[in-house]
């Protein structure tokens, strides 16, 4: 909603400039966005007539005009084509200031030129094609000489607001001037509605029958007879000017204006062309059809109400009226609708029209049933004060329903300061409710609030003491700290632990990136996920911007893969990156289960420096990270299983990851050929883990291993194994024969090559032996240390090397 | 014999200042003070003295050879310690050469933003909860006092699974999902970070972003409280300079509501590109809950209050580090994670 300061000034007195009022219209809880002062700087436009024009010697497409500037005549040349003698029209006169810059006097082709006639565009007042073509013609009524920057409001500002949804009531300028003066302590001064009436009644002839009250509480019609149609004043003309609107003509403009003072849209149909005497406000049927104004051919969608004649459609109710009953440059007769339509059906048709205008989104608002009458008041007022239209007596109404046009709500001034936390006089909460014009009736230690009729937003007593708040002042609020039992803080076990886990990526070096929690479903053919496979069972958006991202994501790694390529794109080669978020598994609940899932991946190698290159990533790089994170997570029982079968993966480098003996993620290299689907520069490397497995396998006690006073026996073991034995197996074997005292075991090389037979590796390990209370001797470690090499014999066929 | 020992010494010493190599040092030791040395032989010969003589001689001989192994030992540091020198001196880098590249990881700035507004409430009483992204239109919307068809509704604009199941357009559904499962407990002290999504994609709108949703009920609470806290929170997270401002808003579900600027972080108020000139910046909504919130998730409105508040983590990240593009913060770009 746009305001002009001018337009409020007609309802209120203000004594404050355009930028201080919105300010305190902001901090009042209407917020005021801009103040725009789209004629800022211009002057000096004065009102001519011209008196005579004669062709330019020299140039065949300029004129000479003389202009009479009320009591002087000044000289001018243009090269307007659209002047005639006798017009009126703007004047730049010299010295005058306008957008473009500065008039002078000038010399065309010869001619002494004191000035320059304006168009609309050049006085900032419309860009359209239109306006540029010619000269702007002024009504015949301004009389030279008359000062047009004050005529045409070119001093004013214009205040644009962004209204919150509560506040739709803020649609009508006489609503935000109520605002304006319960925030400045003025009184509002409404127009005064007369006018005289011809004797004949309306109702003799016409009728009105509305089918369904529901979806149209109130309809009424007024006719106005005799109607000129033409250019609307200029004041009315700056005024819908300056609200975004188009002048068209006054009886178009006229409606328009109610609408933006009132709130209350309403429509004007030219008499003449409404058959059978009546307007009938019914539902639509199958397959009815209407052309708009905006000379469209529109199917109606199912319970969209329509205004009729007595034989045919004429309107879309509350959105758009129909070519056929539109008002003409030869329309004398005009009936005006002033309706109150139900919110939710106008705003459903709305919707389904794809069409929104001023008046839908007044009444998919709601607008006040009391104002509806009033408007129609007025707009005939202005009909017959400015089209020379005749008033018709009466005014016809399909409400009988007339209430009280206010709601009572009980109000205590102890709960307004106990909600507020202030200590505010009575006197001063009453104050408020005087200026805002609500009524105040004392019960007992309480009062009865009446609250107007057009501020639909106040049900309870809480809303009134937002009115008092912020009236009185938001920044009078006082600051305290909420005092009662002490609390403690708590973070959950679970949200702790995976808190935890993002800081353990970090510190093994890894990048945290964040990824959209929808993917497109492109995402599963690129990773060669088979037809089946359980993570192509998603959850689907509806409605989603675009299909890239219309699904929920079931696994992070197409996110952590495009992140990858957009890195790759941008020459970042080297990549260490984790990722911990939610993944969405449709079950049989309404909401799906979320579980939150850690993904780390990896490219490249370490950042290189200039003593040393870095070190290359591979899957055991990968491990590494996976070991440190369940040992420190304090989860034991995990393990890979080899596999070949994960599409994505690498098939000799792939595995799935079992803790507590389920399947919780996979490890591997990214199989080359999803690599090149997602245009990646090199091998990846990446991990998935369902972190709430992980938390559940989690041991919640600490065992804390006292430090050794007696001195380690160290053995280094070379075997030699079989190619396809798993290192894994070797190693249980070892700890399950070297009894207790094999305190640690580490694997410090592998070899396979020349020195051995073909199909045979070499396993080298160092193992320490250590007992807490004794310094061991060497028989017993050598006894420990053949058991381990009868073990290996005996049940892997594993040998000393 | 004691002239052929002061001989012996001043020989000695002439010679040591002649060596320069720590193992001369170790030779002029076996030379004189080894088993067959001369200072060995010396004493050995003592045997042709008299009783009287052998104790007076005695004492002279060890006075010689402690003599003799000062010297022995200075010289011997005194060469050890030139050579470290040298040695050090050949040593010498330049310490202006780049240090190693060391891997070090990054939190997303999202992250490491949600977690100091987490600190910061835990550290004034409050639990940390969360709850399901996709989320029912129950919890979002009619728990919040917005039923089908309120034109409140079109604020946000939102991403449908079915008719009653969306992507939760804010973390305010997690005030009615706590409420049920605290009620009638008091005080519900709590805060809940949170994955939101709603239909925009722009410079300034991402379809998927973060909020941290606030709530505290209990006996006694106003918006004085709420404004107590927020300023807290402010100071704590943007400087302890900081003011707040209050300004009347709207939410379905709080009554009276307030969007809350701070002044501004960069300017300090007087006006700058940052605040647009104001002064001040918005960083949040919050108001009083609502008396239906409250009663449908089983308080009674006249007996408790409470206040409430959501706060983009996103805006307050951007605000914070300086970041003018909202797409930055899901591009994932590693030469942007590595700043932070």
């Amino acid at each position: 909603m746009q305001v002009s300061y001018r337009w409020l000034q007609d309802y209120v007195d203000i004594d404050i400039n355009p930028e201080e009022l919105a300010e305190r219209l902001t901090m009042a809880g209407l917020c005021v966005d801009r103040v725009e002062r789209p004629w800022a700087g211009i002057s000096g436009i004065v009102a001519g007539k011209i008196v005579k024009l004669e062709k330019h010697p020299n140039a065949d497409k300029l004129l000479i005009c003389q202009i009479d500037m009320g009591g002087k005549t000044i000289q001018v040349v243009t090269g307007a084509p659209n002047v005639a003698v006798g017009n009126i029209v703007p004047v730049a006169v010299v010295g005058a200031k306008l957008p473009k810059g500065e008039i002078i006097k000038s010399e065309l082709r010869g001619v002494e030129s004191f000035g320059m006639l304006c168009s609309m565009s050049e006085l900032n007042i419309d860009s359209s094609a239109e306006a540029k073509a010619g000269i702007w013609l002024l009504l015949d009524s301004i009389k030279p000489g008359t000062d047009l920057v004050s005529e045409l409001m070119l001093d004013d500002a214009v205040l644009e607001f962004d209204l919150t949804p509560n506040r739709s009531d803020c649609l009508s300028v006489i609503n935000i001037a109520r605002e304006v003066a319960a925030i400045l302590g003025k009184k509002v001064k409404l127009p005064k509605i007369s006018y005289l009436e011809s004797k004949e009644d309306i109702a003799d002839t016409f009728a009105i029958d509305v089918q369904n009250k529901e979806l149209c509480p109130r309809y009424t019609a007024k006719l106005v007879q005799g109607v000129k149609v033409g250019e609307s004043p200029l004041w009315m003309q700056h005024y819908l000017r300056s609200v975004g609107m188009r002048p068209i003509n006054n009886v178009v403009d006229i409606s328009n204006f109610v609408m933006l003072e009132w709130g209350q849209p309403l429509h004007t149909f030219d008499f003449d062309t409404l058959a059978g005497g009546k307007i009938v406000v019914r539902s639509v049927k199958p397959g009815e059809k209407i052309v708009t104004l905006d000379e469209e051919e529109r199917e109606l969608p199912q319970n969209t109400t329509l205004i009729c004649d007595g034989e045919k459609a004429v309107c879309i109710a509350g959105i758009m009226g129909g070519m056929n009953t539109e008002i003409t440059q030869a329309t004398e007769n005009i009936l005006i609708e002033s309706a109150c339509f139900d919110m939710t059906a106008i705003r459903r048709a709305s919707k389904a029209l794809g069409l929104r205008s001023e008046s839908s989104q007044r009444f998919e608002k709601g607008i006040d049933i009391f104002t509806t009458h009033i408007a129609s008041e007025r707009a005939v007022q202005l009909l017959v004060n400015l089209c020379n239209g005749v008033a018709t007596k009466g005014m016809l109404d399909s409400w009988d329903d007339a209430g009280e046009p206010y709601v009572c709500i009980k109000l205590n001034s102890a709960k307004v300061n106990a909600v507020l936390g202030t200590s505010y006089d009575p006197a001063q909460i009453k104050d408020v409710f005087e200026r805002l014009e609500f009524g105040v009736e004392n019960q007992g230690e309480d009062w009865l609030i009446k609250v107007p009729s057009y501020r639909r937003d106040i049900f309870i007593e809480e809303d009134l003491i937002e009115e008092v708040a912020r009236l009185l002042g938001y920044e009078n609020i006082p600051t305290a700290l909420p005092f009662g039992e002490i609390t403690e803080g708590r973070i959950s076990e679970e949200q702790a632990f995976y808190d935890k886990l993002v800081e353990r990526c970090m510190a093994l070096g890894l990048r945290q990136v964040i990824n959209y929690g929808f993917i497109g479903p492109k995402a599963w053919d690129l990773l060669g996920l088979a037809e089946s496979d359980a993570l192509r069972k998603t959850i689907t958006i509806k409605n989603p911007l675009n299909i890239e991202q219309s699904i929920m994501r079931t696994t992070l790694l197409p996110g952590m893969l495009a992140t990858a390529a957009r890195n790759n794109s941008r020459r970042n080669n080297d990549l260490a990156i984790f990722e911990r978020g939610s993944v969405f598994i449709p079950g049989s609940e309404e909401l799906p289960d979320e579980p939150m899932h850690l993904a780390v991946l990896l490219m490249g190698r370490e950042t290189a420096s200039w003593q040393s290159v870095g070190r290359e990533y591979d899957f055991y790089y990968l491990k590494g990270i996976l070991e440190l994170l369940c040992k420190k997570a304090k989860v034991s029982n995990w393990y890979l299983l080899a596999a070949d079968d994960i599409s994505f993966l690498h098939p000799g480098q792939g595995a799935h990851i079992y803790v507590n003996y389920k399947k919780a993620g996979y490890i591997g290299q990214l199989n080359p050929l999803v690599g090149k689907n997602y245009e990646l520069n090199g091998r990846a490397y990446i991990l998935e883990l369902n972190l709430d497995l992980l938390y559940t396998a989690k041991s919640s006690v600490f065992e804390f291993s006292p430090l050794a006073k007696f001195p380690p026996s160290t053995r280094d073991l070379a075997l030699v194994a079989k190619n396809d034995i798993p290192a894994v197996k070797v190693e249980e074997e070892i700890k399950r024969q070297g009894g207790n005292y094999l305190k640690s075991l580490k694997l410090f090389d592998v070899y396979e090559g020349i020195q051995l037979e073909a199909g045979y590796r070499s396993l080298a390990y160092a193992l320490t032996f250590q007992a807490l209370d004794r310094t061991l001797t060497d028989e017993e470690v050598n006894a420990a240390m053949e058991a381990i090499l009868n073990g290996l014999q005996d049940n892997l066929q594993v040998r000393l090397r | 014999m004691l002239e052929k020992l002061l001989v012996m010494q001043e020989q000695i010493s002439k010679e040591l200042n002649k060596t320069d190599l720590p193992t001369s040092v170790q030779d002029l030791r076996v030379k004189y003070l080894g088993k067959k040395g001369e200072l060995t032989q010396i004493s050995r010969s003592m045997g042709s003295l008299s009783p009287e003589e052998r104790p007076i001689m005695g004492q002279k001989v060890n006075e010689v050879k402690d003599t003799i192994e000062k010297m022995l030992a200075e010289k011997m540091q005194e060469l050890e310690k030139a050579l470290l020198k040298k040695q050090l001196k050949k040593e010498k880098i330049d310490v202006t050469l780049p240090g190693r590249v060391l891997p070090m990881g990054s939190k997303h700035i999202l992250d490491t933003v949600t977690d100091e507004i987490k600190k910061i409430f835990l550290g004034m009483g409050y639990s940390v909860y969360n709850g399901p992204q996709i989320e029912s239109d129950y919890y979002n919307f009619e728990r919040l006092n917005l039923p089908k068809d309120h034109p409140a509704r079109d604020m946000q604009d939102s991403f449908y699974i079915t008719d009653s199941v969306l992507l939760r357009t804010h973390t305010s559904p997690m005030q009615a999902r706590t409420m049920d499962k605290l009620s009638p407990q008091l005080p519900v002290k709590i805060i809940c970070p949170g994955t939101v999504y709603r239909r925009d994609d722009d410079a300034t709108h991402s379809p998927m972003f973060h909020q941290v949703e606030g709530l505290l009920v209990d006996k006694d609470i106003s918006l004085a409280h709420l404004k107590g806290t927020l300023l807290s929170f402010a100071r704590q997270m943007f400087g302890e300079d900081r003011q707040i401002r209050l300004r009347p808003s709207f939410f379905p579900f709080t009554e009276p509501s307030a969007e809350v600027d701070i002044s501004c972080f960069m300017c300090g108020g007087k006006g700058c590109r940052l605040c647009k000139n104001t002064g001040w910046i918005e960083i949040l909504g919050s108001g009083m809950v609502h008396p239906s919130v409250l009663e449908m998730s089983g308080y009674d409105p006249t007996q408790v209050t409470g206040f409430a508040f959501g706060m983009g983590v996103e805006r307050i990240a951007m605000l914070k580090y300086g970041i003018d593009d909202m797409r930055l913060l899901f591009e994932n770009d590693v030469c942007f994670l590595a700043q932070f």
